[in-house]
């Protein structure tokens, strides 16, 4: 399974701008978006909260087709982060 | 109509609360009980929200933040008006504030949250699940003007009438800081969860609000039912407006986002509620093409710059069997709406977006003609953004002689009250007809002006044919022409300030509105109830020189649909110069007479003096 660890700005219920890192990972042609918590899990390690499961890209043209492999699910998610999460 | 009840005690406590369970025949006014279809009080029957049962619990509100027509308002209390818990849709409107840009006018989502024809949005519903018993009632409310906080009940498994002991509440909760106002669409059968759509709200000026979040009540059929986080969407919280589409053939929710910064920036989702995450299905941010009629571009802020956005109810695509579409607004470069026809694949949930390519006009006529856009869309982010402006286009269907025709009607809202009074074209709703068996290309059919600023509706009838308009002062009621000829047609005017207005189970439409002593009102606006009672002179003066003049009056009674009623009607003369003349001849005061369901009741009416009279109606009911 490959992994990168991504940071996004986002906004907290009270209107400040926060930090957020996110797991993602691709396995098996599906594409998985998850928050890294502060929460720690029993090994010590910081909780993932799975946010998006994605099995296809979507284009801008609002068709879909299949990743390639885990750099062309990587490229697509940094393309178009600002507009799904 | 009728007036039910007018309230005097200042108690927290809904307007109406009808038990949703088709097994019961309880509706509660305030906290009385009564029977459902004969609104016969129920000897001690009062309904409690108490979880312990020992307490007087607030659940609502009666009528507040009010005001008074023509005043200014200084009710800053933060909460809804009037609320009322019925079993059919139902739209809120607060009313204390009006002309200003403020939270305190901000537009409950409710008749276009939901694109599902058979999953309208309630936020006070019955669920059951047949294969173990399980039901469950789950009840709440949306406070508007902070977003901060809304309440919600749940009575779980209850067994009895509500207002007995063992029928207490579950949970009575007041959550805080939850920033956002939701509403409920859809069961989830398989989870067991209940689905929201959620609107979020900035913490500071809380009128930017788009409606990001997709979250669920989990495990509704047990005593600990509790709302997940939802999926975290909050950087678009300011940006996008969502609606839940529909329910995908693998159960989950399907929601769509909208951007409020152009017109052709749309994600769609489904949304898994059991491990709260989400799949994208469709993303197109691409800027249309100019084809046909349609000039495509990006109409900037120009034509109203920022602008929820919301779309119509999915409907059977014409050209692909067995699929859905709907159509989302989109206004072209040159400012004209030329909406997306997007198709819903319903088979793989695959969406494809389509250009509408010709919205054509009368003559030389252009969407101008009848429409311009609300100028505030256009200014500073603190105002051009947020749920207190909004444009939504909805589509329904009539028949003729056994032709069908869909059209789609575009609405443009303001909460704020009297923004749109000065200018008759940003209060007209235009209605298109979709030539048939292509969704791309739309006539113009017809238009109507509203009276006065529209600051929601309210759909009262399932069908989408009949629909109700709020305004600051009044509330209309419109109903699509049968004959498919003038488009929405004004048939009732009521001259009340209403903050809430829906339907219940007996489809018995119910109204609130402050009332005599601030304190709500209960209005009951039901078909068999004339709204409106005509009579008509048979000349509308009269020449007296000294000879009594034989005349007629004819007399009708509407519903609130503008059709003809069977009551009785009683007539009485005010005034000196005129008489009523009943069927022996007699001139008298004072004369009742039963109007028809099919023509004019004609009355004989004499002149025998010099002046003016008046003839006063009362209802028989």
């Amino acid at each position: 399974m490959d992994s990168i660890i991504i940071e996004r700005l986002k906004t907290d219920a009270d209107g400040n701008e926060i930090t957020k890192n996110y797991n993602v990972s691709y396995e098996l042609g599906t594409l998985v978006v998850s928050e890294i918590s502060e929460e720690k899990d029993s090994n010590g390690e910081n909780k993932l909260i799975p946010v998006m499961i994605q099995p296809w890209k979507c284009l801008p043209d609002g068709s879909r087709d299949n990743f390639a492999d885990s750099q062309d699910a990587f490229d697509w998610f940094n393309e178009f982060k600002d507009q799904v999460i | 109509m009728a007036i039910i009840t007018t309230n005097r005690p200042n108690r927290y406590i809904h307007a109406v609360y009808e038990d949703p369970r088709p097994s019961s025949a309880r509706i509660y006014i305030n906290e009385q009980g009564f029977v459902k279809n004969t609104l016969a009080a129920v000897v001690d029957s009062k309904i409690s929200h108490s979880v312990s049962g020992q307490s007087l619990t607030d659940f609502g509100y009666p009528s507040v933040n009010a005001q008074a027509i023509g005043g200014t308002g200084t009710d800053t209390t933060t909460n809804w008006t009037g609320v009322l818990f019925l079993t059919g849709e139902i739209t809120h409107v607060q009313n204390q504030f009006v002309g200003i840009t403020d939270q305190r006018c901000n537009i409950d989502l409710t008749p276009f949250v939901s694109m599902d024809p058979n999953r309208r949005a309630k936020n006070h519903r019955w669920e059951y699940d047949a294969s173990t018993g399980n039901n469950t009632i789950v009840t709440l409310y949306n406070e508007f003007y902070s977003h901060q906080t809304y309440y919600w009940e749940h009575r779980y498994n209850i067994t009895g009438e509500i207002d007995t002991v063992g029928s207490r509440p579950t949970s009575l909760t007041q959550t805080a800081n939850l920033y956002r106002n939701i509403w409920a669409v859809y069961r989830n059968p398989v989870s067991n969860n209940l689905i929201y759509c959620g609107a979020y709200l900035n913490s500071g000026t809380r009128n930017v609000p788009g409606s990001p979040y997709a979250f669920a009540l989990n495990n509704i059929f047990s005593a600990s039912a509790s709302f997940n986080a939802g999926v975290d969407f909050t950087s678009q919280g300011m940006t996008h407006a969502t609606q839940f589409i529909g329910v995908s053939i693998d159960t989950r929710a399907i929601f769509i986002r909208n951007n409020f910064t152009t017109d052709y920036d749309q994600i769609i989702y489904k949304y898994n509620d059991s491990l709260n995450t989400f799949t994208t299905l469709f993303t197109n941010s691409t800027t249309p093409t100019a084809t046909g009629t349609n000039g495509g571009g990006n109409r900037a802020a120009l034509f109203g710059g920022y602008a929820g956005k919301y779309s119509s109810s999915t409907f059977s695509d014409p050209t692909s069997a067995g699929n859905q579409g709907f159509y989302t607004p989109y206004f072209d470069v040159n400012g004209r709406y030329h909406p997306f026809f997007v198709q819903w694949n319903v088979s793989t949930d695959a969406f494809t977006r389509n250009n509408t390519t010709s919205v054509t006009y009368p003559g030389s006529n252009t969407m101008s003609t009848y429409w311009t856009v609300d100028q505030n869309m256009t200014t500073g982010v603190s105002v051009s953004y947020g749920a207190q402006r909004l444009w939504y286009n909805e589509t329904f269907t009539n028949t003729v002689s056994s032709t069908t025709t869909r059209y789609i009607t575009l609405f443009q809202l303001h909460g704020g009250g009297n923004s749109y009074d000065s200018d008759p074209k940003q209060r007209t709703f235009i209605t298109y007809s979709m030539t048939t068996g292509t969704p791309t290309t739309l006539v113009y059919h017809s238009s109507v002006i509203i009276p006065l600023t529209p600051k929601n509706i309210v759909w009262l009838n399932d069908t989408r044919t009949t629909c109700g308009v709020f305004t600051h002062t009044a509330f209309y009621v419109y109903t699509f022409d049968a004959t498919g000829v003038a488009g929405w047609v004004l048939t009732s005017t009521l001259p009340y300030q209403f903050n809430a207005v829906g339907r219940d189970s007996l489809n018995r439409i119910w109204a609130t509105d402050v009332g005599p002593n601030q304190m709500g009102r209960v209005h009951l606006i039901t078909p068999s109830v004339p709204a409106t009672v005509s009579v008509v002179t048979a000349a509308s003066s009269y020449n007296y020189a000294g000879s009594t003049i034989n005349s007629t009056a004819t007399v009708n009674a509407y519903d609130v649909n503008g059709v003809r009623l069977a009551v009785s009607v009683t007539l009485t003369v005010s005034g000196t110069s005129l008489v009523l003349v009943n069927s022996s001849s007699v001139q008298v005061t004072t004369l009742t007479v039963t109007t028809s369901t099919s023509a004019d009741t004609t009355v004989n009416i004499a002149i025998i003096g010099a002046g003016n009279s008046n003839i006063i109606t009362s209802v028989n009911v």
